[in-house]
């Protein structure tokens, strides 16, 4: 590791360094960046921590979103009371991240840079139509978080840019969410595959619902196809095993050291169809399902 | 090399050193410090034989940065133990025969430190859930477990 540290104390003072510098990469719970580093898959001439930035941390809610800083921790989402109200499937997402010493420091933030196919809130995040803003020194922007993965460890983002907020759509009456992973083991496994799905329910009627979708891609993806099949479609039991089979025959996953495709594929179908009863569940408890 | 100076607490004790930015926190305590406690096992996360608890939570100080911790609070396992009166889990632990070769289990119990600090009453799976950021490869980990729950009597009585 040979590189020079920089830790602006202000957003203002993190948009002019990043304005100016090349070759650097972001330093929030390092638990993944570090070792890189270590392991030299990485040299970065430059490392900006983030730490420092008070405005990149906190979690609020507002009408129908929750604000969440980049740097919240995935312990911090896990434990947040308002998360758990409002955003549960993502609370669901941050506990079964890495072990309890990597959610502490680790954030969702980093989590979403990384851009890893396997993450774990990715999916959770994208089935709450999770909007991302993006800062540059004079410019501001929102997009879908499923717009800024380029492939595995890219994102669309460019020097300068960084991530500022996360606008996370609230769950409401009517509507439930859920997260389902397959990882070798309980504790400290990247999933070898991962699945979200949020869905609202109008009696018996499924009006509306997101699919997504980690390591079957070189991208977190969503399951637009069925998404549209499902749609007022009865919410029954049938009805998701279909879906499951459809969401199998959708997706193209690949043989690599964590598994194989035709496993991938096959738990896929199964995962879905979990994920789906377990939302219809919670559509019909409580808000929030706490 | 540009040397930062940070100020931090190491078990109740005020530090100001010099480190370049490259250093990690685990080597700053053991080589720099001379507090050997702390265990480099896999280097990436995933064995935590070099947990700490920094500001109450334990993190894997071979993946943190020293400069970073600029202002913080840590823990290594040297600052339980109350000159020669062990810490009630560094007394259950050695009694349970939850140590065997030892190198786990600083991390071991660090990680049940910060888990008692937070839920004095843990149920067996709750503990199971809190140090499953750390491996152990001799005790099968029943033992870890008994000897957190004794522990757990003891500092709640």
């Amino acid at each position: 590791m040979n590189f020079e540290y920089y830790n602006p104390k202000s957003m203002e003072e993190l948009l002019n360094v990043l304005d100016n510098l090349r070759n650097y990469y972001f330093l929030a719970g390092g638990t993944d960046i570090v070792v890189k580093m270590k392991d030299k898959i990485v040299s970065p001439q430059n490392i900006v921590d983030l730490n420092d930035v008070q405005e990149l941390k906190g979690i609020s809610s507002e009408e129908d979103h929750l604000n969440i800083g980049p740097l919240a921790t995935h312990t911090e989402i896990e434990e947040s009371d308002l998360v758990k109200k409002y955003a549960y499937v993502l609370a669901e997402a941050a506990a079964q991240v890495g072990s309890p010493q990597i959610r502490n420091i680790g954030t969702v933030g980093g989590n979403i840079g990384n851009a890893s196919p396997a993450a774990d809130t990715v999916p959770a995040l994208l089935v709450l139509d999770t909007t991302v803003q993006i800062e540059s020194k004079n410019h501001k922007e929102e997009k879908n978080l499923l717009d800024i993965f380029k492939g595995p460890g890219k994102t669309f983002l460019t020097e300068g840019q960084v991530i500022t907020k996360l606008k996370v759509r609230s769950i409401k009456e009517g509507e439930g969410a859920a997260f389902v992973k397959m990882g070798k083991r309980k504790a400290l496994a990247i999933s070898v595959i991962n699945c979200a799905v949020w869905l609202r329910v109008d009696k018996d009627e499924i009006v509306e619902v997101r699919i997504a979708f980690g390591s079957v891609a070189p991208t977190p993806i969503r399951l637009l196809e069925v998404e549209k099949w499902l749609k007022g479609q009865k919410a029954e039991d049938d009805v998701f095993k279909q879906a499951a089979q459809m969401a199998q025959d959708a997706i193209k996953p690949i043989d690599d050291i964590r598994s194989t495709a035709e496993y991938r594929s096959t738990t896929a179908a199964s995962l879905v169809y979990q994920g789906l009863k377990t939302a219809l569940q919670r559509a019909r408890e409580e808000v929030g399902n706490e | 090399m540009n040397k930062k100076l940070i100020k931090f607490t190491l078990n109740d004790k005020e530090y100001k050193v010099e480190v370049e930015p490259q250093v990690l926190l685990v080597d700053l305590i053991r080589e720099e410090l001379g507090l050997t406690g702390t265990k480099v096992g896999c280097g990436e996360g995933e064995c935590g034989a070099c947990t700490v608890i920094m500001d109450g939570k334990t993190v894997n100080s071979c993946m943190v940065l020293a400069v970073t911790v600029d202002g913080k609070k840590i823990t290594t396992i040297e600052g339980l133990a109350k000159g020669e009166e062990l810490h009630p889990l560094q007394k259950s632990f050695v009694e349970e025969g939850a140590v065997q070769c030892g190198f786990c289990t600083p991390g071991m119990i660090l990680s049940s430190k910060a888990l008692l600090d937070e839920n004095p009453n843990p149920t067996p799976e709750e503990i199971k859930k809190g140090l499953s950021g750390n491996l152990c490869r001799c005790t099968g980990y029943a033992k870890i477990v008994k000897a957190v729950e004794k522990a757990s009597k003891e500092l709640n009585k």
